[in-house]
């Protein structure tokens, strides 16, 4: 029975006679439980799940699998020595697996910082024509940043970096992918970038197209292998190829060169690159913001609500003003209580509008810096739909909770997402409207590398909910 | 204002007469038709409304009703509200404005939820539950009594699930013991001899636990001596000698009695068993023993067994395992005999009480209640009426003698609750009982109520003249801080505060203090009657203007740990955590209003934003 003030009602045990013989659990508390695990971000590793998701004749299912319980010290029993006997074969045989990188999975990258630093930006982002005809804007690339030239493309690759384009035709390197700093660090976390170190020349490495349209002399192993006749001379010839362009860099070299101070070019802080890479490792996809986001709060909006607005400022003036000592609420006969709120009301409320007349600056950690959509099929680098997310990494050390300049410098920057129509009347969903608020943004908050995600947003309607304390007969 | 000023005199005197219909029935709720909440706690502020009735225009007779309801009104108007000023005297050393009159402690409480008791959580009701406690009828369902019980109900469940826990690992242990060999079996050969009798009375319904069951008899029986050890090892083990040759030495008078045996004779083994379960291997039933929670569970169970087989009647037909309804039936039927055996067995069993009792206290997990003693001791002391008869027997009070078996050891165990209560509700019915409770009102209620309503006075405790609100707002200012100080500037912690207060209250909201929770205020809809608090406010004063650079003012410097601090408890109770800044206005702007439009001008000039925090899980949202 899961009691609400365990220390976390999903960890509880549930209910005991379900699985005091080894039977079967229900079912949906365990997916409770599971959920809240992986919402604690707590949950121990059952390693017999994780060796039923990739090896089909471990003969364990994951329906025994009891989760959110832990037993700390042994009670004799044989079922308890079988269940850890059990686990720790399930992980012995899960860390026994042999990594392999497949050679379609693992491109080469090439760290050049230089290439793009002198490029001018906001160019791309304003206007450019899309292959097929249509007239489309591009995302924003911060293209200066971008590091690491990719050599061929993979999977993994594949929603990553950008090719930049409107080059000359003869430009070496023309329609390769450039990556981000963290881009090409997350890439080699994984496993399926090889990052190098050049010791030629950019032109050297990429020719320009003319010479080789798409492949380029670039020395790329597997042709270079699939040439040659006579074997052992080759091999040589091999290694001195190989090692002739430059040499393969460590993990330890890819966060030296791409880790560093936010403001220096062509590296990314550390703290976000970690939510970077938490997101991207849980599915999301992530862009980087762009310096100065699209504002959403010119897009046209009707009127009518400055109208009203300019209407509601005006009518307080009308009414007179209390008697300085108060009460503010005249002795007399009241028909409702609407009249009497009225004259309570003092503070002037701040009413949620989309368009801001005058939005405020985003003040220096708080700014948004990535944009996240929630996965899905349809997304591509260039062309997806407005994000879901607007995520800003502050570091916990560093900052404080913002201040209210700070924090509503950030929220401005979103764009308006009022609740949804049905929420709203008397008979409407209060609190869900209320949660909802007007505008949203995503803070990570850093601490040592330990990500807290937590939500804001800006709720400014509070609806008189005296209406319901009317009494109703 | 003249006509305020003349019913602030009448107030105290006439305010129960005065006051609408609708509290006055709330005064008397001594009937058993209770007044629906909706009724009681209709207003959302101390005063009412005279809403003229609809007119529909298919319904002409609604017409008359409404000129009659009008013309009322017009020829004898009602008097203007609010009709009823409540007196407070203000309280330096609390820093908070007492209520005395007891119908405007609960005109406050009723109309808007203004105010705490001083000994209650809210809502003042330390005379019901007193009176509750000492037996007297009323007051049965005050909230903190009910929480109270919540909470028993829930230790009871925890316990529960930790015995069947501890069940299910037993009988996991048994089968396998099963399993394994016979070789454990001659260990014990005394108890598996004595009681197949009784084994063949048990509906077989788990097969492997059919040839164990003698072992779990055997396990049982420590226990049952165990817990006494824990406190005093030695002389409890000498007196469960004794008690086991007692009852032995009884002569078998009949079928009850063989139904006993097992609780006699392991009586007798007792000391044997204690010793043999240190000896024996981790497979035994030693190992239970072993384990840290099991020495409560093991009382438990222990009571459980002995109770079903000693006495069908008291079990109330709530036996936990079915196996033993069987057993349970031919027991009632003996019941009778039992007790002629039981008896005199039963008070020397009690007599080493002083060690048992605070054992079977911690067990039950007891030890807290005090407020319904005598009318529901069943269902406050499940647990011990479920396991043990004598515990049934007995209900604690903190008053209560250590042990109350030597307080009566010759009483028949079922009387001693009902004796009891009788004693204690005999002079309940005759104490008066003086309320010793103070209704008392945060500042910023007090000042809410005075300053926005016009429904409050308050009271100088030492001139006994009324304080001007103006005076008002600035003792509360500077007693906001501590050691009170006159420096006062605009962002004072009540004005902060109080705007927050205000802005909420004018909204209709109904806003508490919410240090219980970790946070400035949390925000009822209607009520803490009628629903949780959805929010918890956090105030956070905002210094925007330019001009504030030139004034020296400390902004609010909040670490991240403190935020998720603050989100992690909030959100544990199941409320969003709400940031509340107040952007205050700096001190030229503040006094110039002050000087030009009195406090409500000067009020106008903070703004309010709200932000609300909640955390956002990766994993769920994907």
């Amino acid at each position: 029975m899961a009691l609400d003030d365990d220390d976390n009602p999903a960890l509880a045990a549930p209910p005991p006679a379900a699985n005091t013989t080894a039977a079967t659990p229900d079912a949906p508390a365990e997916e409770t439980a599971e959920d809240l695990l992986e919402d604690e971000g707590a949950a121990a590793q059952d390693f017999r799940v994780f060796a039923t998701l990739f090896k089909k004749n471990t003969h364990i299912s994951a329906q025994t699998i009891r989760k959110g319980e832990k037993d700390f010290e042994s009670h004799g029993t044989q079922l308890q020595a079988d269940t850890l006997e059990q686990s720790r074969a399930a992980m012995q045989e899960v860390l026994s697996y042999t990594r392999i990188h497949s050679g379609a999975n693992l491109v080469r990258g090439w760290y050049f910082p230089d290439w793009w630093a002198d490029y001018e930006e906001g160019e791309e982002w304003q206007d450019s024509k899309a292959e097929d005809g249509k007239k489309e804007r591009k995302p924003f690339g911060h293209i200066r940043d971008r590091v690491v030239i990719l050599e061929g493309s993979s999977t993994s690759t594949q929603n990553l970096g950008r090719a930049v384009t409107g080059q000359a035709k003869d430009r070496p390197g023309r329609g390769r992918d450039w990556l981000l700093p963290e881009e090409a660090l997350y890439l080699v976390e994984r496993g399926s970038l090889d990052l190098w170190w050049p010791t030629r020349e950019f032109g050297e490495i990429f020719p320009a197209p003319p010479a080789a349209p798409v492949e380029g002399k670039a020395p790329n192993p597997e042709t270079t292998d699939a040439n040659p006749s006579a074997q052992q001379a080759d091999e040589e010839e091999d290694e001195e190829d190989e090692y002739a362009n430059g040499f393969p860099l460590s993990l330890q070299a890819a966060y030296a060169l791409l880790v560093g101070p936010d403001d220096s070019r062509g590296k990314i802080s550390l703290q976000k690159f970690q939510v970077y890479s938490n997101l991207k490792r849980c599915g999301y996809n992530v862009l980087r913001a762009p310096p100065n986001p699209p504002n959403p709060n010119q897009s046209s909006y009707p009127l009518n609500i400055t109208i009203k607005t300019f209407f509601s400022s005006l009518l307080p003036s009308l009414a007179p003003s209390p008697p300085k000592s108060g009460p503010l609420l005249k002795p007399g006969l009241y028909r409702s209580y609407n009249q009497i709120f009225a004259q309570l009301s003092l503070i002037e409320r701040h009413i949620p509008s989309p368009i801001l007349p005058s939005p405020l600056p985003s003040i220096a950690p708080y700014e948004i810096h990535f944009l996240v959509w929630k996965s899905s099929q349809k997304w591509t680098k260039l062309r997806h739909a407005a994000p879901d997310f607007y995520l800003s990494v502050v570091d916990a050390q560093e900052s404080e909770v913002p201040q209210m300049e700070e924090i509503f410098g950030l929220l401005e920057q979103t764009p308006w997402a009022p609740p949804r129509k049905e929420w709203e009347g008397n008979h409407g969903r209060l609190y869900a409207r209320l949660k909802n608020g007007w505008r949203n943004v995503l803070m990570a908050v850093v601490d040592h590398g330990v990500i807290n995600y937590m939500s804001r947003s800006l709720q400014e309607d509070c609806v008189f909910p005296y209406k319901a304390m009317v009494p109703r007969d | 204002m003249a006509t305020v000023e003349a019913t602030v005199t009448v107030s105290p005197a006439t305010a129960p007469s005065g006051e609408s219909s609708k509290t006055v029935t709330t005064r008397a709720p001594t009937g058993p038709p209770r007044t629906p909440l909706n009724q009681i706690y209709a207003l959302p502020a101390p005063i009412r409304t005279f809403p003229l009735p609809a007119f529909y225009p298919n319904n002409p007779i609604s017409l008359f009703h409404l000129v009659y309801a009008w013309l009322r009104q017009v020829l004898s108007p009602p008097s203007a509200e609010p009709s009823i000023i409540h007196i407070g005297v203000w309280d330096p050393d609390t820093c908070s404005v007492h209520i005395p009159d007891p119908a405007s402690i609960r005109a406050l409480w009723e109309q808007g939820f203004f105010g705490k008791g001083s000994l209650s959580r809210s809502e003042p009701n330390w005379l019901k539950r007193e009176l509750a406690r000492r037996g007297s009828p009323e007051g049965k369902t005050v909230s903190e009594v009910r929480t109270e019980s919540r909470r028993e109900e829930r230790r009871l469940a925890k316990w529960e699930r930790a015995k069947a826990e501890l069940e299910a690992i037993e009988r996991q242990r048994l089968a396998e013991a099963a399993l394994q060999a016979p070789s454990s079996v001659p260990t014990e050969p005394q108890p598996e001899t004595k009681s197949v009798p009784e084994e063949e009375a048990i509906p077989a319904k788990l097969p492997p636990l059919k040839l164990p069951k003698p072992v779990v008899k055997s396990i049982s029986v420590p226990k049952l001596r165990n817990p006494v050890p824990t406190g005093l090892p030695s002389p409890p083990l000498e007196n469960g000698v004794s008690n086991g040759h007692v009852a032995h030495g009884k002569p078998p008078v009949g079928p009850a009695e063989i139904l006993a045996m097992p609780n006699s004779l392991t009586e007798i083994n007792g000391p044997l068993n204690s010793t043999a379960t240190q000896l024996k291997p981790p497979t035994g039933p030693a190992e239970l023993l072993a384990l840290p929670n099991s020495t409560a569970d093991l009382v438990t169970k222990s009571g459980s067994a002995s109770t079903v087989i000693v006495s069908g009647e008291q079990v109330n037909g709530v036996s936990p395992i079915d196996d033993f309804n069987g057993h349970t039936g031919k027991a009632s039927a003996f019941a009778q005999s039992f007790d002629d055996i039981h008896k005199p067995i039963f008070p020397e069993d009690l007599l080493p009480t002083p060690c048992c009792t605070p054992t079977k206290r911690s067990a039950g997990g007891a030890s807290v209640q005090d407020k319904e003693e005598s009318s529901q001791p069943a269902a406050k002391r499940q647990k011990s009426v479920r396991f043990s008869p004598k515990v049934e027997s007995t209900t604690f009070n903190r008053g209560d003698p250590p042990s109350p078996g030597l307080a009566s050891p010759a009483e028949p165990a079922a009387t001693v609750p009902i004796s009891k209560s009788n004693n204690l509700a005999v002079p309940a019915a005759a104490l008066e009982i003086q309320d010793k409770e103070h209704f008392q009102l945060a500042p910023e209620e007090a000042f809410f109520l005075a300053f926005s309503l016009g429904a409050l006075k308050v009271i100088d405790p030492k001139t006994k003249e009324p304080i001007s609100n103006e005076r008002l707002l600035s003792l509360f200012r500077s007693y906001s801080y501590f050691p009170p100080s006159a420096a006062l500037r605009p962002d004072d912690p009540f004005l902060v505060n109080y705007a927050v207060y205000h802005h909420f209250r004018s909204l209709g909201w109904v806003p508490r203090h919410g240090i219980k929770f970790g946070v400035d205020w949390i925000l009822y809809q209607r009520g803490p009657v009628f629903d949780h608090s959805e929010f918890g406010l956090m105030v956070m004063p905002a210094f925007s203007d330019a001009r504030w650079k030139e004034y020296e003012h400390q902004k609010p410097k909040k670490s991240w740990s403190w935020l998720m601090g603050v989100n992690r408890v909030l959100s544990h109770v199941l409320k969003s955590l709400v940031l509340i800044y107040v952007d205050v206005p700096p001190p030229p702007v503040f006094d110039e209003a002050m000087k030009e439009g009195g406090i409500a001008a000067a009020l106008k000039k903070y703004k309010i934003r709200e932000v609300m925090v909640r955390r956002f899980s990766v994993n769920r949202n994907r």
